[in-house]
């Protein structure tokens, strides 16, 4: 026996709260009222799990011998998932999308087209540290990267620069996850002032990143730069990359600091929009002829690398 | 497993007791039998029955106590009898509408006397259901409801009633609450760091522990004190 009281109704059910405070539907009956505690039963509670599964299971009562092939199939069901595991395991299903943390530990998280996340991989020592605190399969993509973000803080990954660098690839390109990301970092999700880097890159890169065992994060940027290792992530190569107009690096800061930027950028708009019309058309001319030197590189780099192992950004798809 | 004649010769032995005279014996055994006394009277009357004021609870409890004075053991199973004995006290009651209920026994441990207290307050109750309905629409300010909040709550007790405990103990910590209110999220971290719990720990019951702080900080009293009674009864199984 249950005691209840009484929050809302609806037209096929009635929510209550338990005297163990566990939020239940239970049927509708007569003479029921808002805030009244009544006594209720098992039976009375509605759960999914009870109409689904009762009319299978009386079936299976119906036709007793079924019940009897139910073990020898469940048997025939592991020995055919064992003998398959290679073809089946997680890292062989095509993800909907990739994504990479890089903070210190190094993370690569395979997504679902629900937007769960399908399975975690540690790319680093520190990286199989955190995956010990945290569970993170079959966790809505928002709620897995604060808790990664939460969880690298009190483990004390995060430094005193608080950057973070956040890759994605998508297998179609309706940038869906690098959206929902960009959602996240735009909310309050991080209650604390980390600058985040996030970068879009093409989905081919992570089968390049797998062989190199490196995450999608960190085999971009070592493509991006030629800089060593253990300074990939440094707020300098990063700011480096952000510069380069054909990187697709995105920059997420702490809401505060955008007010004040936005704020010193209206107040220098009103005292210099000339000067600033002058500068942006310089900038502009500057940029242009930074992308011609640029495309000319990229020719030559071409002509140095076999166009198999190439991997292609978003943008250099768009730029060629 | 005790099988059937086992229990009902239990029942026989414990309402010889009662028909001599035990007083106590007799509180115990109403006690023991309220889910069955509650479910008849349900039953029969086709709706959920309210914990206090409810007339026909009370004539059921009075018709059980009949029961074990009058249940003869050559004339059927004290259970057939007693569930017989309530329908039938109810449609007197309902027949001939007296309002007046006598308990013909001592009650010392006021087995059914607790279910008559508190006399019913239209004006109470009217508060009650404006203030359960001001709650879901402030729980729907930090994207919960009363339908997400079935979902979102722990399964197993222990772990629902820890998060009450930590929504509670959170609604007296200043910096929690300002910073839940600013980002409309719970901030992990910071209660983590504040009660040395684990994350996993306010992850898994975070949507509970949001609504337990927006209870005790809006000052919801018909949630709160629903929620104290709830850890009130831990402490004491603890105990």
């Amino acid at each position: 026996m249950l005691k209840g009281k009484i929050l809302k109704f609806s037209d096929s059910y009635a929510i209550v709260c338990s005297d163990t405070l566990a939020y239940q539907k239970i049927k509708l009956k007569p003479k029921m009222e808002i805030g009244q505690t009544i006594y209720y039963f098992e039976e009375d509670v509605i759960t999914p799990s009870k109409t689904v599964n009762k009319p299978f299971l009386s079936t299976f009562k119906q036709r007793s011998f079924g019940f009897k092939f139910v073990p020898l199939l469940a048997v025939l069901l592991i020995s055919v998932l064992v003998f398959n595991h290679q073809h089946i395991s997680p890292t062989h299903l095509p993800a909907y999308a990739v994504i990479s943390i890089d903070i210190n530990p190094s993370l690569s998280l395979l997504i679902d087209d629900t937007g769960l996340v399908n399975q975690a991989e540690a790319k680093n020592v520190d990286g199989i540290n955190l995956l010990k605190q945290v569970s993170l399969e079959k966790v809505p993509l928002e709620d897995a990267i604060e808790t990664i973000i939460v969880a690298a803080e009190t483990s004390g990954y995060l430094d005193a620069n608080k950057r973070i660098f956040i890759a994605t690839a998508e297998r179609s390109n309706d940038h869906m996850v690098t959206e929902l990301i960009t959602q996240v970092l735009e909310s309050s999700a991080v209650d604390d002032p980390y600058t985040i880097y996030l970068a879009e890159v093409d989905y081919q890169l992570y089968e390049a990143a797998q062989e190199k065992a490196v995450s999608i994060g960190h085999y971009y940027l070592d493509l991006q730069t030629e800089v060593p290792d253990d300074k990939l992530f440094d707020v300098e190569t990063l700011e480096r990359v952000l510069s380069d107009e054909e990187s697709s690096i995105q920059k997420h800061q702490p809401k505060e600091k955008i007010l004040e930027m936005q704020e010193k950028k209206h107040k220098t708009q009103d005292t210099h929009k000339e000067s600033i019309i002058d500068k942006q058309e310089e900038k502009r001319k500057q940029q242009g002829i930074k992308k011609e030197e640029k495309n000319i590189k990229q020719i030559e780099k071409k002509d140095k690398k076999p166009s198999k192992d190439k991997p292609k950004t978003n943008n250099k798809t768009k730029s060629t | 497993m005790k099988d059937k004649t086992n229990d009902e010769h239990d029942i026989l032995n414990i309402i010889n007791d009662c028909q001599q005279g035990n007083l106590q014996s007799r509180n115990i055994f109403i006690e023991q039998y309220m889910p069955f006394i509650v479910k008849t009277t349900a039953h029969f009357l086709n709706r959920y029955i309210e914990l206090e004021n409810n007339d026909e609870l009370i004539i059921a409890m009075i018709a059980f106590d009949e029961a074990i004075t009058k249940f003869d053991a050559q004339k059927g199973t004290f259970i057939a009898f007693a569930e017989r004995l309530i329908k039938n006290r109810i449609i007197d009651y309902q027949r001939t509408g007296d309002k007046s209920i006598f308990i013909s026994y001592d009650d010392p441990q006021n087995t059914i006397v607790k279910h008559m207290s508190n006399p019913y307050n239209l004006e109470d109750s009217i508060l009650e259901k404006n203030e359960i309905e001001a709650y879901e629409s402030s729980l729907k300010v930090f994207g919960l409801n009363y339908e997400s909040l079935i979902d979102a709550s722990p399964k197993h007790i222990k772990t629902r009633t820890t998060a009450l405990s930590i929504g509670k103990k959170s609604s007296q910590e200043d910096a929690i609450v300002e910073k839940l209110y600013a980002s409309k999220r719970l901030p992990i971290t910071k209660i983590a760091t504040c009660f040395k719990i684990t994350i996993k720990v306010i992850k898994r019951s975070k949507a509970l522990i949001t609504s337990v702080i927006i209870a005790y900080v809006e000052k919801f009293d018909a949630i709160t004190n629903w929620i104290d009674n709830t850890l009130k009864d831990e402490d004491h199984v603890k105990r």
